[in-house]
């Protein structure tokens, strides 16, 4: 196998294409490997080794591509050393495993992660974006859904509030650090700061901010980011309320603000709670925002943000830094593991919404 | 209790020139169960969703009691309607659905459900009332939605084609039911309908729409007898009144290879209309076989439906072009006509009718 691992690093073109065509052969040699497989499997039972081998490839690489890295993180958040060489490709007779001494370490960076300053000031305020952001964005999000429906301009007030949806969380990040910018020695200042003059407020002195107002300020972009989501998916879902329900409704006497509550909302509610979810998921994993935004472990740092600080920290000489891989690989874990109940409603939810169609 | 009416009350959609509902005028007894029909399209159920205040009014005003209600919201019409799918709310039991109008109105919680618990007995519903409406089978729903009505207790009842979701059998035993129910209840009902056998069987009074344009409005029976004109001819009545354009020739209308006496009502009117031909109208058990025989009307019979009871004949008259509709005549169903055959019948006396050829209008 070796001049494979040759092919697979050659430097000319035509190497790489012969590479390429080796990859296409090889692909189209498994698949057919597998059909003669399927062919051949025994009559008795057919539909069950059938399905097995056509769900195998997929298997296989969602081992890969999923299991295995959450095995190896789990590892890794319980053991104490790097195991792994940088930029290792493995290779036969070579070995990208380097033992440091790594050993099981009796949930010492899990427990670093919830004893520690940082981490719990990291978590404290990934639980208030959390309280916060997807609740905001799915209300703001519905009553705009609400307001605009069956209104004459309705796509283009839609498009209005998807767009931020489709900017990167960077981009985001970049033009809302500009609406938050200080008043600056020759009076030009952030849209925020403007608004927040004309109201006898402020000025807010943004990259200066600290702590759970800066992290309230990232939750107003990232609320700006969903509530566009939330409106798109929300209003679909108010149009398929039957016109009939809520006329009969106003009939029954309610108001438009008793047809919202008592009767849309209901209605809706496995759309709302796919909202809430997919928000609340999107903003237990806060990253780029809060990284774009300058947040740090002494103003507004997030759990997925001090994953990666933590992790750049492996091998400098700071205290712990030699743990950073490990540490990371917990806080990774702890996110992993916040997020399992929130999939686990959304899930249950969905049957129980099937049992009862 | 509560008479209704409508006066010159039209309805506008955008966009659209042409009127759902055009100044229409119809007054409505208290406790009467007044039936609006017509074609699809007709306006029926615009004008039903115009008294509900679903659709604006754009000129005339609408009555409940005496008092115009053109511009009040619906729950300030003290009326209860029943959709015809029901429109039950889905997340809500079958009590909730019933009681809801009462909550919103906030009575009490013991109140509402004996009155939920009252009408639910009524309806046969009373096994149910902690179901979903997806448990219920189709008649249980519509059950439930006229149960939802009648726990408010309404001054009008309005019900839009309350059974065109129920299979054919159950539809005659709960048009039935509902007729017994409203004679109970004595409530001032508007029905609407596309079944003219449910208007004709359940109505006090049955309105007839077209095109948004009231036909004729009167009872079943002088709807049957007395059709205003050749379109309420040929909607009321199952099958459809024979409708021909007929020449008039001296001492009546030709039809067929006989000549058929027309009442001097019906003369006059044409000759003062003046006008050549007339629409006659013959409905399918006007017929009779004819009693001298050799003299009657020729019909050559194409297609025989027994239906038990009775059996339609359709067949063509004499000098009738292939295109032209069949004729149908109402046999008894025990001595039914072979196909091919030529059947000599007589027109009973004074159950003929005469149109205007143009305007549709009765003559005479």
């Amino acid at each position: 196998m070796h001049w494979l691992y040759t092919l697979a690093h050659s430097q000319s073109t035509g190497g790489k294409l012969l590479f390429a065509v080796v990859m296409v052969i090889l692909f189209l040699a498994v698949i057919g490997a597998l059909l003669v497989l399927i062919d051949r499997t025994p009559r008795r039972g057919r539909e069950k080794y059938q399905a097995f081998l056509f769900l195998l490839p997929a298997l296989i690489l969602l081992g890969l591509g999923l299991i295995g890295p959450i095995i190896r993180t789990a590892v890794s958040a319980m053991t104490s050393a790097e195991v792994t060489k940088k930029l290792c490709v493995p290779r036969p007779g070579h070995s990208c495993l380097v033992d440091k001494g790594g050993k099981w370490n009796n949930f010492d960076n899990f427990r670093w992660a919830f004893t520690d300053n940082d981490a719990q000031y990291a978590l404290l305020h990934t639980l208030l974006w959390t309280l916060v952001a997807p609740i905001i964005a799915t209300a703001v999000g519905l009553a705009y859904a609400y307001a605009i429906d069956k209104v004459r301009g309705e796509g283009f007030a839609k498009a209005l509030v998807f767009l931020p949806t489709a900017i990167s969380f960077v981009g985001a990040a970049v033009i809302w650090g500009l609406m938050y910018q200080q008043p600056s020695q020759n009076g030009a200042s952030g849209l925020v700061n403007v608004v927040l003059h004309w109201v006898g407020l402020g000025p807010l002195n943004f990259p200066t901010v600290g702590g759970w107002r800066l992290t309230l300020m990232m939750i107003v972009v990232m609320i700006w980011i969903q509530a566009g989501f939330a409106t798109v998916v929300l209003s679909a879902a108010i149009k398929g309320v039957p016109a009939e329900i809520s006329e009969a409704a106003k009939i029954d006497g309610a108001t438009a603000g008793q047809a919202f509550r008592r009767v849309v909302i209901p209605s809706i509610r496995p759309t709302l709670i796919v909202v809430l979810v997919t928000i609340s998921i999107a903003t237990l994993k806060i990253f780029d925002l809060v990284q774009t935004f300058g947040a740090d472990k002494y103003r507004g740092d997030t759990l997925a943000n001090l994953m990666y600080t933590t992790y750049k920290q492996a091998g400098l000489g700071i205290a712990g830094g030699k743990l950073g891989e490990h540490r990371s690989s917990a806080l990774a874990i702890i996110i992993f593991l916040l997020v399992i109940p929130f999939v686990a409603f959304q899930v249950r939810q969905m049957v129980k919404q099937r049992a009862a169609r | 209790m509560a008479e209704v009416s409508y006066v010159e009350a039209t309805c506008l959609y955008p966009g659209n020139p042409i009127p759902a509902v055009d100044s229409l005028n119809l007054d409505i007894k208290d406790g009467e169960f007044m039936v609006l029909v017509g074609p699809s399209g007709s306006g029926k159920s615009t004008a039903l969703r115009m008294l509900a205040g679903l659709e604006d009014i754009a000129s005339g005003e609408i009555r409940i009691s005496g008092k115009d209600v053109s511009r009040r919201p619906p729950k300030d019409r003290d009326i209860a309607m029943v959709f015809q799918n029901y429109a039950l709310y889905p997340h809500m039991s079958v009590a909730e659905n019933m009681g809801f109008a009462l909550k919103l109105k906030g009575v009490s919680k013991t109140e509402r459900q004996d009155k939920v618990r009252e009408a639910a007995k009524l309806l046969d519903l009373e096994k149910y009332l902690d179901r979903k409406p997806k448990a219920l089978s189709g008649g249980q729903r519509q059950r439930v939605a006229m149960g939802r009505a009648i726990v408010r207790e309404p001054s009008v009842f309005l019900m839009d084609e309350p059974l065109s979701n129920l299979d054919a059998k159950l539809r005659v035993e709960t048009r039935a039911n509902i007729a017994a129910l409203q004679a109970r209840l004595g409530t001032t009902t508007i029905y609407v309908t596309h079944d003219q056998v449910e208007a004709m069987t359940m109505g006090h009074r049955v309105a007839l729409l077209k095109d948004g344009l009231l036909q004729q409005c009167d009872t079943p029976r002088n709807l049957y007898d007395r059709p205003a004109n050749a379109f309420v001819a040929g909607f009321i009545g199952s099958p459809a009144m024979n409708l021909r354009t007929a020449n008039l020739v001296p001492g009546g209308a030709q039809l067929g290879n006989i000549v058929l006496p027309l009442q001097n009502s019906v003369s006059e009117a044409a000759r003062a209309a003046g006008v050549s031909t007339i629409t006659l109208g013959v409905r399918p058990e006007s017929f009779t076989v004819a009693q001298n025989g050799g003299s009657g009307l020729k019909l050559e019979v194409k297609l025989v439906e027994e239906l038990g009871a009775d059996a339609y004949v359709y067949g063509s008259l004499q000098g009738d072009d292939p295109a032209d509709k069949h004729f149908i005549v109402r046999f008894d169903g025990r001595v039914p006509p072979r196909i091919g055959e030529v059947l000599d019948l007589d027109v009973q006396p004074g159950e003929e009718h005469a149109f205007h050829p143009e305007t549709g209008e009765r003559l005479g």
